[in-house]
């Protein structure tokens, strides 16, 4: 989950839940020494607050912000087991008992706080937009599909939910809804770089090669100093043998961004293909040092080397794509390097 | 202005003139005469006596053509004007082994005089077609069909076919390394011929360098051919060597196939039109050449080549025999019978010979690629080199094995290692040292593809990425090999030293001896290509010792492998043991299965050739289970081959012992499967004789 995700926010005033003046005081004070960022001289107010006025629940629910902050999850978890049960409107911490428990591995408790939390405040769109994501994550995409539906229902112009649905449609094969959901994002947000090269990638897949080339123009356009748009560009270029044109895309990535691996390795694709050997070979040497355990590159850098006349090389660069899970690269050592 | 340009173009007519009457004099023919040279008598004498000797050459024979070339290359230095000397110099290079240098002088008689000889534009279009300019062929070709009286042995519409099928082969090349053995191989006279071990580490070839045999000039004008033979060591040839006699002798002495464990040779001798000798290597002494297939090869025709199966029991040859034969020299095979006689030659039918000539049969010890060399089928020119495939008994249609292996002069005599990543053939190349230089060629296969990635982020809320699915490419490889080689050393296990002792390879599926062979007495080497797809029981056997068993079990798609095997033989002597390694019982149970049978054989004959011997069978197993289960379970399997023993072949029951070990005696550590598969054997033991 990305950090916004994570950000478990505390409650602010509310003074008047508790009767007890003192705890109040203190309640106050671990407020604004939490907002100095002082979490454990805060955590120290919120515990004086709650053995004063043991029924105090904003205090245990701040307590458990503060119990996140310095990453005591369980005792977080528990103060807000304190916090529902004595709150009467528990669909925030109910939320954020989620997120806490999703940064404590347990994404099934998780998940089952963010659909309660929905289910108690249907307005909040951002509770099953999450179960949605975990849902994803537990690979259950046709619930995370359900999710992330009943997410677009209360927020119609909910753009990242209609992004993720569309890569949980993906997962179960349902292409063209993907397509449909990645148009919408795109038309809610027509800056959002990554849902034009999804879908992109959709079309190209489907073998839709020119309307994908329409879409990979768009991200280039939607921000050029980004490098992944110019990878899946040149990647499809090279597809419809635009073969000059794919090359000025890796460059263009590579100058964006010198440590991504995707383009050091096509761009070795395409010199290897243009019978440029020793240039496809520094590319995939690249491609390694950036990234050591890219078995295909290994295995591209094989075949390179097979072409440099470098059979030894050739056969000790397939011998570790095929520890690194490339399946083909093994039937290259049973072929080439007995 | 406009008188300037005028002016300009005045000069330039006036340049023209001048020009267009030294151009037409350029193309005229100049004779070798006095009126043409008034100034040099002396070259003129020297020029047309080099043309009397260059005549007296490329007059007597085809085959004597290419001594013209030296002297009318001189001639033509002195006047490269004459258009007949063009034309016998670029015809004379046809008959060379530097066909490609035809072209020029053929180009330059052309222009001089279309009419210099009936057949100009024939061997016009031969010299393009050789030099793999095939449009060009195929328009002289073209000329040359339409001129009368045209010569019945040039067939234009042939060579035009083969054009086509250049076009596309050099279109479409297939990936190898072409690379010459190099000076301490080849030398500036003629190599060819190679033979190889299937290991790659013996070859034999022919030369007509100085230091044959008798050291004497056949009437081609080239010293006679010897064999020479080198080894491979630390990755290198050694300095080759001849063949010392009875192989080499002062005529031709030419190699034609080698065994694949390199111990015996076929040889060609002029003899008899043209016959195919066997010689065996006896130690460290190549024996006698004699006819070799008993009857079935050798006729009052030509035989010129021959080659033995894996398994040694066909010969291919090639003989231009009439008996049915379809055109030329054709490939026929003999079979050796059950009562050791080569059986009647068969033809190889039609799907490998053509009315054209094949030649150059190599069998692959794979035990089911042929490669020969034919001037049919789909040829780029002259002999190319086809490869078919036995599938189901029957020869697969011959597919062109590509250029530039192939080109458009002939190319014959491919031999490939067991591996299939080499081939071995000679040359005229550019870069050859000599006439004709043996090359090394690596087969690299098709091209193989690289894989392109990309990956999405499918989730904003989540940093999960997904690595697009890839389809992996196909591994395409034309020249895999199928085949595993098992070699070493049979020794005696006490004295270590070499012993000729007897290899007999069974397929334990169906009980068949597939093939016998024999290890060197002199160095105890032996060498056996096992092809993929059955489980091999090897069984080295020798008077005096203990047989000894090895199993390989290799499944159809088991590609090429060298495994190297030392084994040692030991004595017939009271408590000496061995592995029976090639009897197998259905799992967790003690039945026999049936690929057991040729072992327990073997150990009944070892009992009926010693009737006094007595021995223990015994039997161990992994760690895996109880002791006591599986103490019973060894008792119980070493006691099924003492029954097969006694109730099948009739041994006394008092000469046989049986114990069960279970796990107690491991010869390797249990912790491994490689070591658990050790631990489950059959063993026997001499306990008297």
């Amino acid at each position: 989950m990305k950090n916004f995700l994570l950000i478990v926010s505390l409650i602010c005033s509310l003074s008047l839940y508790s009767q007890n003046e003192e705890a109040v005081e203190v309640y106050n004070q671990g407020i604004t020494l939490y907002n100095e960022r002082n979490f454990k001289e805060a955590l120290l107010s919120f515990n004086k607050a709650i053995e004063l006025d043991p029924l105090f629940s904003k205090a245990w629910f701040n307590r458990a912000v503060c119990k996140t902050d310095l990453k005591d999850y369980k005792g977080a978890i528990s103060d807000f087991n304190k916090n529902i049960e004595l709150d009467t409107i528990i669909d925030r911490a109910l939320f954020s008992r989620a997120q806490v428990k999703y940064l404590d591995g347990d994404k099934e408790g998780a998940l089952q706080d963010f659909k309660l939390s929905a289910s108690k405040n249907p307005q909040d769109a951002d509770a099953s937009y999450f179960a949605g994501g975990i849902c994803y994550e537990l690979g259950l995409y046709k619930e995370a599909v359900e999710e992330f539906t009943k997410a677009i229902e209360s927020k119609s112009d909910f753009a990242e939910a209609y992004h993720d649905r569309a890569g949980a449609k993906r997962q179960i094969s349902d292409f063209d809804g993907a397509i449909a959901d990645y148009r919408q994002a795109t038309r809610l947000r027509p800056k959002m770089v990554i849902a034009y090269n999804n879908l992109g990638s959709v079309l190209r897949q489907k073998g839709d090669l020119q309307a994908a080339l329409v879409e990979f123009n768009y991200a280039v356009q939607a921000d050029p100093s980004e490098s992944s748009s110019f990878v899946k560009r040149g990647r499809l270029k090279y597809d419809m043998e635009d073969f000059e044109g794919a090359m000025a895309d890796f460059n263009k990535a590579i100058q964006n961004n010198p440590k991504d691996v995707y383009a050091f390795n096509n761009r070795g694709c395409l010199k290897n293909k243009q019978k440029d050997y020793a240039g496809a070979l520094a590319d995939f040497d690249q491609a390694i040092k950036l990234d050591s355990s890219y078995g295909y590159a290994f295995m591209n850098r094989g075949i390179a080397k097979e072409n440099l006349n470098d059979l030894t090389g050739a056969c000790n660069d397939w011998k570790n794509a095929t520890g690194l899970g490339v399946s083909i690269a093994n039937q290259f050592v049973d072929a080439e390097c007995n | 202005m406009l008188n300037a340009i005028d002016n300009l173009m005045r000069t330039f007519r006036i340049f023209l003139l001048f020009c267009l009457p030294l151009n037409l004099f350029s193309q005229q023919n100049v004779e070798f005469t006095k009126a043409n040279f008034p100034n040099a008598k002396s070259e003129l004498k020297q020029a047309n006596r080099n043309l009397e000797t260059g005549d007296s050459y490329y007059l007597a024979a085809d085959y004597l053509k290419y001594l013209a070339i030296d002297y009318y290359l001189q001639a033509n230095t002195f006047n490269p004007s004459n258009a007949l000397l063009n034309f016998r110099l670029g015809h004379s290079y046809l008959h060379s082994p530097n066909k490609f240098k035809a072209l020029e002088f053929l180009k330059k008689a052309y222009t001089i005089n279309p009419n210099v000889d009936n057949e100009i534009t024939f061997y016009l279009g031969e010299a393009y077609h050789l030099n793999h300019e095939f449009d060009k062929a195929i328009e002289y070709y073209n000329l040359y069909k339409a001129v009368p009286e045209k010569k019945a042995d040039l067939n234009p519409d042939k060579r035009i076919t083969e054009c086509n099928e250049g076009k596309y082969l050099v279109a479409n090349p297939v990936r190898v390394l072409i690379e010459n053995l190099g000076p301490v191989v080849n030398s500036r006279y003629r190599e060819y011929a190679a033979v190889i071990t299937a290991d790659e580490s013996v070859m034999l070839f022919t030369s007509r360098r100085p230091n044959t045999t008798g050291q004497s000039i056949a009437d081609d004008g080239m010293y006679f051919e010897d064999i020479l033979s080198t080894t491979k060591q630390n990755e290198a040839w050694t300095p080759p060597a001849n063949l010392p006699n009875p192989v080499n002798t002062k005529l031709h002495d030419a190699t034609i196939a080698l065994s694949a464990d390199g111990q015996k040779l076929f040889i060609y001798t002029d003899d008899n039109e043209g016959d195919i000798l066997l010689s065996t290597l006896d130690g460290a002494e190549w024996s006698k050449p004699v006819g070799a297939g008993g009857n079935a090869i050798n006729t009052r025709f030509s035989e010129i080549h021959a080659c033995f199966s894996y398994d040694e029991k066909s010969i291919y040859f090639v003989s231009n025999k009439p008996d049915d034969n379809y055109g030329g020299f054709d490939i026929y095979v003999t079979r050796l019978g059950e009562d050791g006689n080569w059986g009647k030659a068969e033809n190889l039918g039609p799907t490998i010979n053509t009315i054209y000539d094949e030649e150059g049969v190599y069998l692959h010890p794979d035990g089911k690629t042929m490669y020969f060399s034919s001037k049919g089928h789909r040829t780029m020119g002259s002999y190319d080199i086809f490869r078919s495939i036995l599938e189901e008994g029957k020869w697969s249609e011959p597919e062109n094995i590509g250029y530039p292996i192939n080109s458009a002069d002939k190319d014959a005599f491919f031999v490939v290692s067991a591996s299939g990543k080499h081939g071995y053939y000679s040359s005229a190349r550019m870069d050859a040292i000599g006439e004709t230089d043996i090359y090394l060629i690596t087969l690299l296969g098709p091209e193989k593809e690289t894989v392109m990635n990309t990956e999405d982020q499918y989730l904003l809320s989540s940093n999960i990425t997904e690595r697009e699915a890839v389809i992996e490419p196909k591994v395409d490889r034309k020249f895999q090999s199928n085949v595993t080689i098992l070699k070493g050393v049979v020794t005696d296990a006490s004295t270590k030293e070499p012993l000729n002792a007897i290899i007999v390879i069974t397929d334990n599926e169906k009980n068949e001896i597939v093939s016998t062979f024999q290890s060197n007495s002199a160095t105890g080497k032996y060498l056996v290509a096992l092809p993929s797809g059955k489980n091999y029981g090897i069984a080295v056997t020798m008077e005096g010792y203990l047989f000894y068993s090895e199993n390989v079990d290799l499944p159809k798609s088991k590609a090429y492998q060298e495994i190297e095997k030392d084994m040692e033989l030991s004595r017939l002597e009271v408590g000496k043991k061995i592995v029976l390694k090639n009897i197998f019982y259905d799992f967790d149970k003690s039945t026999l299965r049936p690929q057991s049978i040729a072992e327990i054989e073997r150990l009944n004959t070892l009992l009926e050739v010693n009737p006094r011997m007595r021995i223990e069978i015994s039997s161990h197993t992994d760690n895996v289970g109880s002791a006591a289960y599986n103490e019973k379970l060894s008792a119980n399997r070493a006691l099924s081959v003492v029954n097969y023993l006694v109730d099948k072949k009739g041994i006394k029951k008092d000469r046989l012992e049986y114990k069960g070990y279970g796990f107690t005696q491991p010869i390797a550590p249990n912790d491994t499967d490689q070591g658990r598969q050790l631990n489950r054997r059959t063993e026997f033991k001499i306990l008297s004789k």
